[in-house]
């Protein structure tokens, strides 16, 4: 795996008014993508404003895998191209009943699953929506079988606590897969991806932390 | 407006997005939105919209790609209010 994404959105942390906004979501969507919207064959139908954040979410989580190969790369929405969206069947979203979701994979979730072209090379998403956030993870493989990954509920929402429970929860993981190695730490590199550190060594694990508002999520390329 | 002026009245844009108010009442054209303010990425379009707003300009894809620490958030709206370089 030579990179990972991944990206959270705290559905209560959000302007719903000011998304349904065209001057907000023209910001982040194409005609195109906002199309994929009113194209949508599901019995029922995400609220717009949601649509847009998975649409962000994805083009975040992408952009994050991108900059790992490619330091100089800014964060430009517009840029990232969704292509298709598959959804799950669902009937109402349903809330974040536990503290914490965490897999390997995707098949025993329901998520909605991107296609996304960015400079001509393509990325796959997976998205899990509850009505209080989206977690979208990202490869280059359509299955993403290969990505561990976690969603947490923390308490408080300043930009320390948020930091500190990121790490602490994927520092966790970490450990408990490489119980011979539990001298981990975390590192950003000079362009801010995370870097995973065994002592002194820097490892070539591959992994993506976000954080927003009372959630944390991380991915881990297994 | 000068840049002073700018920089000044943008400091106000930033101040919803930002809890860290220390770092925010020490901006310098330097300071990086994300990483030193702290602003969480979901925020970025709405501080382009806020500026749109307070300053009567429109802010395109390849500007607002460029507006990531204070000193290019003020080389875009003084372009963009028909300054130029001020």
């Amino acid at each position: 795996m030579i990179s990972i994404g991944n990206d959270i959105v705290d559905l209560t942390a959000i302007d719903r008014h000011r998304t349904q906004q065209k001057a907000f979501y023209s910001k982040i969507l194409s005609d195109k993508e906002q199309q994929l919207y009113s194209r949508s064959s599901s019995a029922k139908q995400l609220p717009f404003e949601i649509f847009v954040w998975l649409l962000w979410s994805a083009k975040e989580s992408v952009y994050k895998f991108a900059k790992r190969n490619d330091p100089d790369l800014v964060f430009s929405p517009a840029r990232i191209v969704i292509q298709s969206i598959f959804e799950p069947e669902f009937s109402e979203l349903e809330d974040f009943q536990n503290s914490t979701l965490e897999e390997i994979g995707f098949a025993s979730v329901s998520t909605f699953n991107l296609e996304i072209n960015h400079k001509g090379n393509v990325y796959y998403s997976r998205s899990c929506i509850f009505n209080d956030l989206i977690a979208t993870f990202t490869g280059d493989k359509p299955h993403l079988e290969h990505i561990q990954w976690g969603i947490k509920k923390i308490h408080s929402s300043d930009a320390a606590s948020q930091s500190a429970a990121v790490r602490a929860f994927l520092l966790q993981r970490l450990n408990e897969r490489f119980p011979n190695k539990a001298d981990f730490t975390i590192n950003k590199s000079l362009v801010g991806y995370p870097v995973i550190l065994d002592g002194q060594n820097q490892t070539d694990l591959k992994v993506s932390f976000a954080h927003h508002g009372h959630y944390v999520a991380y991915a881990i390329g297994v | 407006m000068t840049r002073q002026e700018i920089l000044d009245e943008l400091k106000k844009v930033l101040a919803p997005y930002t809890a860290d108010k220390e770092a925010l009442a020490k901006v310098d054209e330097n300071t990086d939105l994300i990483k030193d303010l702290k602003i969480n990425s979901a925020n970025l379009v709405d501080i382009i919209i806020d500026a749109e707003s307070k300053y009567n300009i429109e802010i395109d894809y390849d500007s607002a790609d460029r507006m990531t620490n204070v000193g290019s958030c003020i080389d875009v709206i003084s372009e963009k209010m028909g300054q130029g370089q001020v």
